[in-house]
């Protein structure tokens, strides 16, 4: 394992130690160390993307390995964007966990060959569109899951506690509907592409693959989620729900569905 | 070089005088720049701030032979507002060196505050000392720890929840707002009927940004008096419904014995707003707002009780976050001192070294004269004697500067640089 990878993970990991202090502890000081570790992961997981793009001579999206550790980057990244915009400090505890997890993955994971028969430019373009949605399905997620949480105080009026560190309504319910539509924009497109490249490769463009079949059924929920949202203002207790539940597909079809040893190789 | 400058403070408040007495010594800010000038150069005061607002007189000063000043201040304060200086001492409190800095950083902070972490009371330290500053009584003693406690204060609102969370109706109920719409700019408000509490939220309502508020009565007339005191738009007491549908906050105070708002209605309102959240305040007592409102979704319907309970939970979070407070207050008064401690040691230091220079040079000086044809190798043996028994001897001093450096910097002083403090 290269050694910025190393760094990467700890740094990670150090973070989430901090932001776990900080959740009991309430301390500007630990979120700041806790965000700083986060950051410094950061640099040295876009290192190691950076020389693995330059000795493979190819971006590091061909094998689950790689997949997982440039979706643990862009989580990260989309953290540090939304938080450019929202502010919401709670998002980093909730994020690291996820990352972690994904790197250790990526540890652990024996590097698989890929085909070069399938390698292209239309696989980059690919697989770089559903890590997006993906990561962007992730802050909807996530978003849901405080959107539910600040409700709920809100209806119980139990002020203070979680609710006095959550953001308000509107802003998560903003984060939620802008990461919903770029995860939606994303998901579209990438499965568009995805259609091309299998045409290009095996000759069809759909082939009922479990992957496939997993990523419709995730689209599926999303856009009818998009769309009530979008006629009916479709918000709160029941839509965060469905949201959870179209999270849990987007985990399968990206870790899950692999099982099912179809085409896709991850 | 050192001074002997220390601090001191003399001073009333809230729970050591009554207004009565508060009022009679309060200093007029117009006025404030005689009372500095007088203060400032008598009876061995070098500095002073004057900190005076409704709940306290305060003033905070660099004197020396503290004793001496701290008298000298209270006779001033009676003097200077035509008292006689026994009549006000009982209500004086006065405080010198470490528990001036633990007095200040606690006021700037708001502990000592008789609503604990009110905002205010910063403002009006800030405020005071920037006039010291230009009127150049504020010297290097409170320009140092004027500005720390403005960082301590700091630190206490960030570190602590003490001064985020309202202890009154109003205030709730726009923290309330706030958590539900994030910023109130551009969000409207409905007051149906209205008493004394819902125009007062409703006044904190658009001073948080709201920009459109509505009034409603079931008679006209009120609901025009009414919306001329807040500054709203009155509307007809029988387009209640329409009203609802596009107002986000709606504040229900009638006198009314039964439900104006019902069930029903809401849920109706809800699915044409297109679910968006809308915030009911009902603060009319019997409760005008059928409670199963709050079960409807992304309504979210607070009376009276809830509010009060809000704030209830807030005055017992303020008790635990003021203790937090107190120790964030403790470690930033011995940071501080400790800081003070090590400036005067390292000047000590400094002042030490330049002295034992001084005399290896001297005497040099005068050996070289007794025998001059050395040759340059025999006078840097000689000048190298002199340096490593001048460092040999000042060693232990320093060591016990840095292990021990409020006393010893004090005695050696005293010993060494006595010279130095006359030029």
């Amino acid at each position: 394992m290269h050694l910025s990878f190393l760094l990467a993970i700890s740094l990670y990991l150090v973070g989430l130690a901090l932001s776990l202090l900080n959740l009991s502890a309430r301390r500007e000081t630990l979120f700041r160390s806790a965000f700083a570790a986060l950051a410094m992961g950061f640099v040295f997981h876009t290192l190691f993307l950076t020389l693995l793009t330059i000795n493979g001579r190819h971006l590091p999206i061909y094998t689950s390995k790689e997949a997982f550790s440039l979706f643990a980057w862009l989580v990260t990244l989309s953290f540090f964007i939304s938080y450019l915009k929202f502010r919401i400090q709670l998002l980093g505890i909730l994020v690291l966990p996820l990352v972690s997890a994904f790197m250790l993955f990526a540890g652990a994971l024996e590097h698989q060959p890929f085909p070069p028969l399938w390698k292209g430019y239309w696989v980059y373009v690919h697989t770089s569109l559903v890590l997006t949605a993906y990561v962007a399905f992730f802050l909807t997620f996530l978003s849901s899951i405080l959107y539910l949480f600040q409700e709920r105080a809100l209806k119980e009026k139990r002020m203070g506690g979680v609710s006095e560190r959550l953001p308000s309504l509107q802003k998560l319910d903003h984060l939620l509907l802008t990461s919903l539509i770029v995860g939606m924009v994303t998901m579209t497109l990438g499965m568009l592409t995805g259609a091309i490249w299998a045409e290009r490769v095996w000759g069809r463009y759909w082939g009922w693959d479990p992957k496939e079949i997993a990523a419709l059924v995730t689209w599926l929920i999303y856009l009818f989620l998009i769309h009530y949202r979008l006629t009916a203002g479709w918000r709160g207790k029941r839509a965060a729900i469905l949201n959870v539940i179209g999270f849990v597909s987007v985990l399968f079809t990206f870790v899950g569905a692999s099982y099912f040893r179809g085409m896709h190789a991850f | 070089m050192l001074s002997d400058l220390r601090l001191i403070l003399v001073g009333t408040n809230h729970r050591t005088a009554p207004v009565e007495i508060r009022e009679r010594i309060a200093f007029d800010a117009e006025k404030m720049h005689h009372a500095l000038r007088d203060i400032v150069g008598n009876g061995g005061v070098a500095e002073a701030v004057i900190l005076s607002t409704c709940n306290r007189v305060e003033i905070v000063a660099a004197a020396e032979g503290q004793q001496n000043a701290i008298e000298n201040l209270k006779d001033f304060v009676a003097r200077y507002h035509g008292l006689p200086a026994i009549s006000l001492e009982p209500y004086l409190y006065h405080y010198s060196s470490r528990e001036v800095v633990r007095h200040v950083f606690r006021v700037a902070s708001s502990l000592d505050s008789m609503v604990v972490g009110e905002t205010q009371i910063l403002g009006q330290v800030k405020e005071a000392f920037a006039r010291a500053c230009a009127l150049g009584t504020a010297g290097p003693i409170l320009r140092d720890l004027f500005p720390r406690a403005f960082r301590v204060a700091k630190r206490v609102r960030t570190e602590t929840q003490i001064a985020t969370s309202s202890v009154s109706i109003s205030t709730v109920a726009v923290e309330l707002a706030q958590k539900i719409f994030d910023k109130l700019d551009g969000k409207s408000a409905l007051l149906v009927g209205a008493g004394k509490m819902a125009r007062q939220t409703s006044r904190q309502l658009s001073k948080s940004g709201a920009s459109r508020i509505w009034v409603t009565s079931r008679t006209p007339e009120r609901a025009m008096e009414l919306a001329s005191q807040v500054g709203g738009t009155p509307l007809p007491y029988q387009n209640l419904a329409e009203a609802l549908v596009v107002s986000d906050i709606v504040i229900v105070s009638t006198s009314a014995p039964h439900f104006v708002i019902e069930q029903a209605d809401m849920v109706r309102v809800v699915r044409q707003r297109k679910n968006q959240p809308i915030f009911v305040i009902d603060i009319s007592v019997p409760r005008n707002v059928d409670p199963n409102v709050n079960q409807v979704d992304n309504v979210f319907l607070y009376d009276i009780d809830d509010l009060k309970t809000v704030i209830e939970g807030n005055r017992k979070g303020r008790a635990g976050e003021a203790e937090l407070a107190e120790a964030i207050v403790q470690s930033e008064v011995e940071a501080f001192l400790r800081e003070l401690s090590v400036r005067e040691s390292s000047s000590v230091i400094i002042g030490l070294k330049e002295t034992i220079r001084q005399i290896c040079e001297e005497e040099m000086a005068r050996a070289l004269q007794k025998i001059p044809d050395l040759t340059p190798d025999s006078r840097e043996a000689l000048q190298n004697l002199s340096q490593r028994i001048a460092n040999k001897i000042s060693h232990p001093f320093l060591n016990q500067l840095r292990t021990n450096p409020e006393e010893t910097s004090e005695l050696l002083s005293q010993i060494f640089l006595n010279d130095s403090d006359e030029d």
